[in-house]
């Protein structure tokens, strides 16, 4: 229709502080791709092109805006040599850690994401994607964090044992961790996509305030600003609860920060004027077993986020979940694009 | 701009770029400026490697290739953070003005206006080239103006689709001696309620001596868009202001010039061709900041000049060529290149920006007079005249002509030229630049540019050059 | 590409030192991968050893490497054992050892670039004339009406292209023009060309797309004009296009007509006609391209 716009260009326009005719809808679509595609788990963590193709017949049938490159947040920590299990149905869980001694830690080197692990696997999607619709469409590439990868090098309790015990060690982890972080964000962003940085595992619902602020966000702010050298807007993603940490997370330096267990109200009253909101409905509102009704709570949230003053998108709080109901992520989706912004230029 | 590093001048593409780009310091990335007056405004860099542009859905960046100098570097971050910065003057407060057709005969008034800044929507001919998208013409398309029109017609898109632009303050439209497809693209946009004032461009009869006439009528138009301006501002008409402008807009010209000239004599080629086509259209609106564009721009002139002075520039014996009518495809500039071209002169319609702006007497005169000389609304001999100037100084060994399926003004204008240039034993290779995923015609166009280099290089060896 | 092969007959004497190796003490390969047919031609010397001729298909890349291999069997050389991109220089002064021989490999026409034992592609404009240089030095305007579009090249002594231009847009004007009307009379492009040519009385033609040509032939038809009238009116048709495309450039005589078409003698009696000079024909004309090819390749790329 004469006059609409395109993700990309909503997109855009909310990248340079302008509004959009509305807020961009982008659930994180991920691995649920792989279920409206009909291929299993192990084929989209383990192909490139069929990533890509699952991410694109998705889009196609949902219509959400944006491509989402993401398989697991293990994908740097295997590339370094921690074990991970593939699985058909479900996303890869960690198997065993490649760091069970500190002096392995020496050992460690960034990985090629030309060919180490599993990243050719992103480097291909992502650029199948961008070539194929990113006129239209942004793609975003997930790049877990350095906490994140860090746990997956020698285990989640060992790393949360070291910041006690050897925050030497966890701190010598967390280096090669973003060393790592930064050559696949740079190769990502070569591909065409625009990095989200992913980091569950500094969420308040897994560390305290103070571990987040010695062992997380250092290295947070290190990445940010690496990706600021080029200018890009970038995304960091925190699931679980982060009501303890939203002052901190506009220390990281971040320009859209997608959130899932955080009052929206109290995130665009904290940070809104520094940071675009991406988020937030509660993934299992997705599920059959849900008896809440998405499109109050999906009309909630954007008149909460709509208002924000640094912009809005609306999201899901973490990735739509791979058994979610089709009808429902209809709902919400087709329920967000009736939204708009007085300040639109339309 | 200082070089951060000695490199040896050649061509790079998008990935080498985004490496070189970690060598840079960090202070000269935060140096690097436009809107300088506005302090602490964060948005406000522009040095950043081609990578930023291309997540930003800039595709054909992946396959430019671009000169390896910062202030060449420098250039292509300011050109491509054009679209943003329009938007960041209009949030600045600053008044955004759409200029159309005339091809850079009205910035020099525009800018002479405090807080005031123009840019072109005829220009978005290029985004979708740029994204290898054809969003643009599809939206076009909605409003009948299709595939027989002018590439003008993404301007069309760009109005509707209120994504590319802020909602400009004054649309200012040149018509008469301008391009047929942009009066049509212009209709359909006041259809979309934009409200646009009128310039009018007479032609130009070339072989009547006396322009007192067509001068009096250029300055009563100027007139009428000066009382446009001051509306719009709210600031009466400054003749200092101008005149510091003019001085300013002089200084660009000559730069540009100076460019120009370094690419027709030096030995070696100094720079690619699109450098200097994007210093070229610096002189249409300055890419919206006309204080950092004659920064921009001296930093290339000193990089050009010190390549030609030291003999340095990119390997190889070179063919060259003039190039005519900007390509809006800026791919096929670099492939003539990678057969083994250099571009050593251009004819792109805008020399109504080359001619310098009196300094003394009244504005809208001095306007209307260097208004007068360009080619846009000359005749085509005056234009071919032009183009064979530059083949004799230059010397060059052919000429490329990229003309537009469904312009008018093509057609007519390109054949009189090939005559020309052939009449003076110049091989001239023309062709229609072919829209974004018309796979099968882009292959056809390359198999011609390949042909013609071919040819060029044999005349080049028969002759023992 | 540098093959190494075994030669059935050695004919070299002088292949150890490479730096003065001359023209002779190579194999050269001309392979013109067109839309419609890939042909091959081996030189040695001024010497064509080979050649072959085979139907492109959907794969450029097979029908170049098949060309090549017949056309090696027609020069009774015994072809190599598998036909690999080889792209490393040549080795100085090097030993080829008994009978073996170096190649050297130019590919040409649209298909070029699928040919990846090539040393080197040229496009069918360059291969052309120097092709038709060699065998009709004299020629001065070179027309090739090739499968997807037509060429007018100006030349000069030795093939050497002056200028050039080409149609390209649409079939029109080109051999599939030609193969698509004959088609829709049931006719092959030989018999087609020869109806013509029996035809004193051209009908004209006033479509100039394929498409719109195909109804106006076969309603002519249906009010009852004569079929050879009609086939050499779809000629005349084409021959204005190319002429059309040749007085752009002023073209000087004599005026060659190289490719496959130029066996069609009513295209050529229209081509005449419309040019108002005589047309001459090199020998075997569907190889020039070939021939120029594997010409560049003898100059030592």
């Amino acid at each position: 229709m004469a006059g609409e716009m395109n993700p990309r260009e909503r997109w855009g326009l909310l990248l340079m502080d302008e509004f959009p005719d509305r807020p961009p809808v982008y659930p994180l679509v991920t691995s649920y791709a792989a279920t409206v595609y009909g291929c299993d788990l192990i084929q989209y963590c383990t192909n490139g092109a069929t990533l890509a193709e699952a991410q694109l017949t998705a889009q196609r049938e949902y219509g959400h805006e944006g491509l989402s490159v993401f398989t697991d947040v293990g994908i740097i920590a295997e590339a370094m040599g921690s074990k991970y299990l593939l699985r058909d149905f479900e996303v890869p869980i960690i198997d065993r850690p490649v760091i069970s001694d500190y002096s392995q830690i020496d050992s460690l080197k960034p990985p090629d994401p030309g060919s180490n692990g599993r990243l050719p696997v992103y480097l291909e999607a992502i650029d199948k994607l961008f070539s194929t619709a990113g006129d239209v469409l942004p793609v975003f590439a997930f790049i877990p964090c350095p906490f994140t990868t860090a746990a997956g090098l020698c285990g989640v309790e060992n790393l949360l044992m070291n910041t006690i015990t050897a925050p030497e060690a966890a701190h010598q982890l967390l280096d090669v961790s973003l060393q790592a972080a930064i050559r696949l964000s740079d190769e990502c962003i070569l591909a065409g996509a625009l990095p989200v940085l992913v980091d569950p595992l500094a969420s308040g619902s897994v560390i305290s305030r103070k571990t987040f602020s010695e062992f997380a966000l250092p290295d947070l702010r290190r990445l940010i600003s690496h990706l600021h050298r080029y200018d890009l807007d970038v995304v960091l993603h925190i699931c679980g609860d982060t009501s303890m940490l939203v002052d901190l997370i506009a220390e990281t330096g971040t320009d859209l920060f997608s959130f899932d267990k955080l009052n929206i109200v109290d995130a665009v009253n904290s940070i809104g004027d520094k940071i675009r909101l991406v988020g937030n409905l509660p993934t299992n509102g997705l599920l059959e077993s849900s008896e809440l009704s998405i499109e109050e709570i999906c009309q909630d949230t954007l008149e909460k986020g709509i208002s924000n003053p640094k912009g809005f998108v609306l999201s899901t709080g973490c990735e739509v979940p791979l058994r979610s109901v089709p009808e429902k992520l209809h709902a919400f989706i087709n329920q967000g694009k009736t939204a708009r912004y007085e300040k639109s230029p339309m | 701009m200082k070089a951060w590093t000695d490199i040896i001048p050649r061509q790079i593409d998008f990935r080498e770029w985004h490496k070189l780009f970690m060598s840079i310091p960090d202070d000269l990335i935060d140096e690097t400026r436009y809107y300088r007056h506005i302090p602490d405004a964060e948005w406000s860099r522009y040095l950043f490697p081609p990578s930023t542009y291309l997540v930003y859905g800039n595709r054909l960046l992946r396959k430019l290739k671009f000169d390896n100098s910062p202030a060449a570097l420098r250039l292509w971050g300011f050109v491509l953070s054009e679209g943003e910065r329009i938007y960041r003057a209009r949030q600045a407060g600053m008044k955004v003005v759409a200029v159309m057709g005339d091809l850079g005969a009205l910035t020099p008034l525009i800018y002479s206006f405090p807080d005031t800044v123009a840019f072109y929507p005829d220009c978005l001919w290029w985004t979708p080239f740029m994204m290898e998208s054809k969003v643009l013409f599809d939206e076009a398309a909605e409003f009948g103006i299709g595939e027989d029109c002018c590439f003008v017609r993404a301007a069309l898109g760009g109005f509707s689709k209120r994504a590319y632009f802020p909602n400009p303050d004054l649309n200012i439209a040149t018509v008469g001696a301008t391009c047929d497809d942009m009066a049509a693209v212009l209709s359909e946009v006041g259809y979309l309620g934009y409200d646009i004032h009128y310039f009018e461009l007479p032609h130009r009869d070339d072989n009547r001596p006396d322009h007192e006439e067509l001068k009096q009528f250029l300055i009563g138009q100027y007139r009428q868009v000066c009382t446009e301006l001051e509306s719009v501002t709210g600031v009466e008409f400054d003749k200092d202001r101008f005149f510091s402008t003019v001085d300013k807009v002089n200084r660009l010209r000559l730069y540009i010039a100076e460019i120009k000239q370094y690419m027709r004599e030096s030995e070696r080629n100094p720079m690619g061709g699109l450098e200097l086509l994007n210093a070229e259209f610096a002189a249409l609106s300055y890419y919206g900041d006309l204080d950092e564009c004659i920064s921009v721009l001296d930093d290339l002139r000193r990089t050009v000049k010190s390549r030609a002075e030291e003999g340095s520039g990119y390997n190889g014996q070179l063919l060259r060529l003039i190039w005519v009518t900007p390509p809006a495809d800026p791919l096929l500039m670099n492939y003539i290149e990678e057969l083994g071209g250099r571009i050593v002169g251009s004819e792109y319609v805008i020399n109504q920006t080359t001619p310098l702006i009196g300094g003394e007497g009244d504005p809208f005169e001095l306007l209307a007079e260097a208004h007068l000389n360009g080619s846009l609304m000359g005749s085509t001999q005056f234009r071919t005249e032009l183009i064979l100037k530059q083949v004799e100084q230059s010397g060059a060994e052919g000429a490329v002509i990229s003309g537009i399926f469904g312009s008018t003004h093509c057609p007519y204008e390109t054949v009189p030229i090939i005559e020309a240039l052939r009449k003076r034993d110049v091989p001239t290779l023309a062709f229609d630049v072919v829209a974004p995923g018309k796979i099968r015609l882009q292959s056809q166009v390359y198999n011609r540019m390949e042909a013609f280099m071919e040819t060029l290089m044999a005349r080049r060896s028969r002759c023992g050059r | 590409m540098h093959l190494l092969i075994k030669e059935k007959q050695p004919v070299m004497k002088n292949h150890q030192c490479n730096s003065e190796r001359s023209e002779e003490s190579f194999y050269c390969v001309g392979i013109d991968v067109g839309s419609r047919t890939t042909k091959a031609v081996i030189l040695n010397g001024s010497r064509v050893l080979g050649r072959s001729f085979v139907a492109t298909g959907w794969t450029p890349d097979a029908s170049a490497e098949k060309a090549f291999r017949e056309a090696m069997a027609d020069a009774e050389l015994t072809p190599p054992a598998s036909v690999t991109p080889f792209r490393s220089p040549p080795v100085t002064g090097g030993d080829y050892g008994d009978g073996a021989v170096e190649y050297r490999i130019v590919a040409t026409g649209y298909g070029r670039v699928t040919v990846p034992f090539a040393d080197r592609t040229i496009t069918e404009i360059t291969a052309h004339a120097r092709g038709v240089g060699r065998q009709l030095p004299h020629a001065r305007t070179l027309i090739d009406v090739g499968g997807q579009d037509s060429k007018v090249m100006l030349l000069e002594e030795g093939g050497l292209v002056t200028d050039f231009a080409m149609n390209d847009r649409c079939a029109a004007g080109s051999g599939k023009f030609l193969e698509f009307l004959a088609l829709s009379m049931n006719l092959s492009v030989e018999e087609f060309a020869e109806l013509a040519f029996s035809s004193h009385n051209p009908v004209s033609i006033s479509s100039i797309c394929t498409v719109f040509a195909e109804s106006e032939v076969l309603s002519l038809l249906a009010e009852g004009a004569m079929r050879e009238d009609v086939a050499a009116g779809v000629h005349r048709s084409i021959a204005q296009r190319v002429a059309q495309l040749a007085h752009s450039l002023h073209p000087l005589s004599p005026v060659a007509f190289s490719g496959g078409v130029a066996y069609n003698r009513c295209m050529i009696r229209e081509l005449s006609f419309e040019l108002g000079c005589e047309i001459i024909i090199p020998e075997m004309p569907e190889y020039t391209g070939a021939l120029g090819a594997a010409i560049v390749a003898a100059e030592g790329m």
